[in-house]
């Protein structure tokens, strides 16, 4: 009895909606404080309540997919009470033989003889349109436990890369080959919104031995880890000459979109060099208006901040006196932040998300896809009839009392 | 004074009209014992919340007002959502259960409202010095408020509420009325939509980033990433929009399929046409019953939709400034910033320049481009009648300004080009950080424009 009224209420849809109630109330909580999306996310995936409550919601859906799969295909024999509890139902009496051959007559015309069984008569329509919604939970299911794996075990690196460059990353030698940026010669930002979008980013690496092109889009697998740009900026080469001092490198300008400053600390001193991309001209007049940046061999304007603020405005291969200071600038090239994760998850996540979401899609077939069933049982001469239909109740009923009224009537075979 | 007897005789108005709706509700009306749950949430509501409102030792100790709001707000939704647990419920809910849970309707129809009502009185009275008296007409206009629910009693008993309500539309028509009242004005107490959505639109954009950072597809200011245009239209404020209609439309829609699924009556046992006719206008007169409450909620939330989205992108229609010309030369000159307002605030600017008894209104706009529209505040095309001349001109919403006769948007930039719904451009001029506008421009323009009056709209 007890294990009985346990599955009942662990697969219970009554359980499902006091789930999501308790998330929605853990948000409402968290709500008072102030980011309320960060705490609730900490406490559902790292606190133990939350887990549990995480836990209990898997093993919910899973409960609930296999009780409409089991009840689905496998049917319990039909009885009375199963009849009287469908949506409309009849008990009619057949009291001689020539009413029992009429109801046969039409029985005949309503089901096939795989229909019949032992106990009586069931034939159901649209027996598999729990497909669907059996997709939709079972997407979810895999998405939820991924992400509670995910969060446990997933660890991310990341470094600036430039070409040639080879480093050891989250256990594995990476060596960039190329890096290919498409950058405009001729980029017009209109207004003061950024309009700067940069397609055709990648990267070949080699992963210990083993070549693949990253992108900013979907992340690559190489090597079981996963590789993706998460950034593109110059890297500058520049000589800093000063009063008996002499700096070289190569500097990371983080400067686009253009517009954004880049500040690059000098070693002595405590002298900074703050960069920003010089537009190449102003176009004021005519239907298209703004500023026109040459992001191949860009020009910037330069400030250097000691104790004294002076700016000038250099290009590539030139160099510039800022007071004491003075600035010769090299060919720059791009650098990428390429993101390392390890995370044995991950590949669920994606298969849980494409499940759901067909699942979802497919879902659209449950306006004409349902489930439709006619039992009959016939006892001690009489014939109890019902139907039931998963959704349009009001047609499936309407239905049953035409087929009634056809039961009734003179002109059956 | 007279401001706590009109607030407290709104609020028990409002509240008069859902208790009405409870307490002649057959299964509660024949019940006695439902009746007493009923009056004794109501009336525990009002003295609790009274108490926590107005005894000033135990208002400070207590939350403020924002998150009596935001509870105010939970409880409404809850008794609105409840419609359809009642709707799917399959079991029958023992009478002790109903009462306790009509206790606690009747405790949330008034709790927040009351708590609201003692804050501003003792607010009121502590300000004039009478408090007292201020209380002495919060309670008469208490007492007025429930006054209708004693007189009308027989005429409400008379009303057929056992065919205009099941339990499901009575509860959903509850919630859409509290939803609709709000709660005290006065402080602050908004409807559910504007927090809702916010909240939805808060909600969905940071799930859409923590989505985005699990499948590792995080956002970039200038690299494109993979569907990142799917997950901006996923966390906009359209789908929060579409969530927050689809939160308040459930209720009402469950409800009428469950009505409209009855199967029409069997007739085939009944030969006379009279008795068959009389009972398919029976059935579609309980029907239509049945229907109202689940319309009447419809229509509510539907304004109140309107309302939410018209507040969240409201129509910007400044007052014009009167200018003059220079002192010695012929033309208007509007400092860029200056006392006439500043035009890097992105907003529409409007000014008159009265000639004689004529007024000259124009508008001046910062585009996004950073250079500067003016044009005449009127339409080349929508010419509204004389009775409805308050719908010339334009007003801003977000980034667009749109004409008032007929609703068109039209983009900020484009002001200055002529055509269309577009306004009548000026010739200006930009020089010293201000506009320059010569009155032979701006009086030759405007006189054009009232050439072009006889030709009517194109509505």
């Amino acid at each position: 009895m007890i294990p009985r009224m346990f599955l009942r209420g662990i697969s219970s849809w009554w359980l499902t909606s006091a789930l999501a109630l308790c998330f929605v109330a853990a948000y409402l909580a968290f709500s008072f404080g102030r980011n309320p999306y960060p705490a609730w996310t900490a406490y559902v995936l790292h606190a133990p309540a939350g887990i549990v409550l995480v836990l209990v919601l898997i093993v919910n859906l899973i409960a609930a997919s296999v009780r409409i799969i089991a009840r689905r295909l496998r049917p319990g024999p039909v009885s009375i009470d199963d009849i009287r509890s469908m949506d409309i139902h009849e008990v009619i009496p057949l009291p001689d033989e020539a009413s029992r051959a009429k109801a046969a007559a039409w029985l005949r015309e309503k089901v096939s003889p795989r229909d019949i069984g032992d106990g009586g008569i069931r034939r159901v329509t649209g027996r598999f349109s729990f497909l669907p919604g059996t997709l939709f939970r079972l997407g979810f299911i895999i998405t939820l436990g991924a992400v509670m794996i995910s969060v446990q075990a997933r660890t991310t690196s990341d470094a600036v890369l430039h070409e040639g460059d080879r480093r050891d990353l989250a256990g594995e030698t990476l060596t960039v080959s190329a890096i290919r940026a498409n950058l405009p010669r001729d980029f017009l930002q209109v207004g003061e919104e950024s309009l700067f979008l940069l397609g055709g980013v990648n990267a070949a690496l080699e992963v210990s031995g083993k070549a693949s092109v990253i992108t900013p889009g979907f992340p690559s697998r190489i090597r079981g880890r996963y590789y993706r740009i998460v950034h593109l900026g110059y890297a500058q080469p520049l000589t800093v000459t000063g009063p008996g001092t002499r700096w070289e490198g190569t500097a990371d300008l983080d400067v686009l979109p253009p517009g954004k400053t880049a500040m690059v600390p000098l070693p002595a001193g405590g002298t900074s060099l703050t960069f920003v991309l010089e537009p190449e001209r102003t176009i004021t007049k005519g239907l298209v208006k703004g500023r026109e940046y040459d992001l191949v061999t860009p020009q910037y304007r330069l400030v250097a901040r000691n104790g004294v603020t002076r700016d000038a405005v250099i290009r590539p291969g030139s160099r510039a006196a800022l007071g004491p200071l003075e600035v010769a600038l090299g060919t720059p090239s791009p650098f990428v932040r390429v993101q390392v994760v390890v995370d044995p998850a991950l590949p669920w996540i994606y298969a849980g998300a494409v499940l759901t979401l067909a699942g979802m899609l497919f879902m659209i077939s449950r306006f004409f896809w349902y489930e439709r069933e006619l039992s009959a049982v016939m006892q001690s001469g009489t014939l109890y009839i019902g139907y039931r239909a998963e959704f349009y109740k009001r047609w499936g009923m309407e239905t049953f009392l035409r087929w009634r009224d056809e039961l009734d009537g003179p002109n059956l075979p | 004074m007279s401001d706590s007897f009109l607030i407290a005789l709104r609020e028990a108005l409002q509240c008069s009209l859902l208790l009405a709706l409870v307490l002649w509700y057959p299964p509660v009306r024949d019940s006695p014992r439902y009746r007493r749950s009923v009056a004794g949430g109501v009336t525990a509501g009002f003295l609790l919340g009274l108490l926590l409102g107005a005894v000033p030792a135990i208002a400070e100790a207590l939350p403020g007002n924002e998150v009596w709001n935001f509870w105010r707000h939970v409880a409404e939704a809850a008794v609105f959502s409840a419609s359809v647990v009642v709707l799917v419920r399959k079991r029958a809910v023992p009478p002790p259960v109903t009462a306790w849970a009509l206790g606690v309707l009747g405790f949330l129809l008034f709790f927040f409202e009351s708590r609201s009502i003692g804050f501003i009185v003792h607010d009121l009275g502590s300000l004039t010095g009478r408090v007292l008296p201020v209380f002495a007409a919060a309670f008469a206009g208490l007492a007025l408020g429930f006054l209708p629910l004693l007189l009308a009693r027989n005429i409400l008993a008379r009303l057929p509420f056992e065919r205009t309500f099941t339990p499901a539309s009575l509860l959903m028509i509850i919630g859409a009325l509290q939803f609709a009242f709000g709660g005290v004005g006065e402080l602050g107490g908004e409807n559910i939509m504007v927090p809702l959505q916010k909240g939805l639109l808060l909600f969905i954009s940071e799930a859409m980033k923590s989505v985005q950072a699990a499948l590792l597809i995080t956002e970039h200011p200038f690299l494109p990433v993979t569907l990142s245009g799917l997950a901006q239209y996923l966390a906009s404020d359209r789908i929060a929009l579409s969530i927050t209609v689809l939160f308040l439309m459930v209720p009402p829609v469950l409800i009428l399929i469950s009505l409209f699924s009855r199967p029409d009556p069997r007739l085939s046992g009944v030969t006379l046409s009279a008795h068959r006719r009389q009972q398919i206008a029976s059935f579609r007169q309980d029907l239509s019953y049945l229907a109202m409450p689940v319309l009447t909620a419809f229509v509510v939330l539907v304004v109140l939709i309107h309302a939410v989205t018209v507040s969240l992108n409201p129509l910007f229609d400044p007052e014009p400034i009167p200018v003059r010309e220079d002192e010695g030369t012929e033309a208007i000159r509007i400092p860029v910033a200056g006392p006439l307002g500043d035009l890097g605030d992105r907003k529409l600017h409007k000014f008159v320049y009265y000639r004689g008894a004529q007024k000259v209104l124009f508008l001046l706009v910062l585009k996004a481009d950073g250079t500067v529209g003016v044009a005449l505040d009127q339409c080349e095309v929508c010419r509204p009648a004389e009775w409805n001349k308050d719908a010339q001109g334009y007003a801003q919403r977000g980034a667009n300004l749109v004409c008032k006769y007929c609703m068109t948007p039209i983009a900020a930039h484009t002001v200055n080009t002529p055509g269309g719904c577009n306004p009548i451009p000026v010739t200006f001029r930009v020089a010293d950080g201000a506009v320059t506008i010569s009155l032979e421009d701006l009086i030759g323009t405007f006189t054009k424009a009232q050439e072009l009056g006889g030709k009517g709209s194109h509505l």
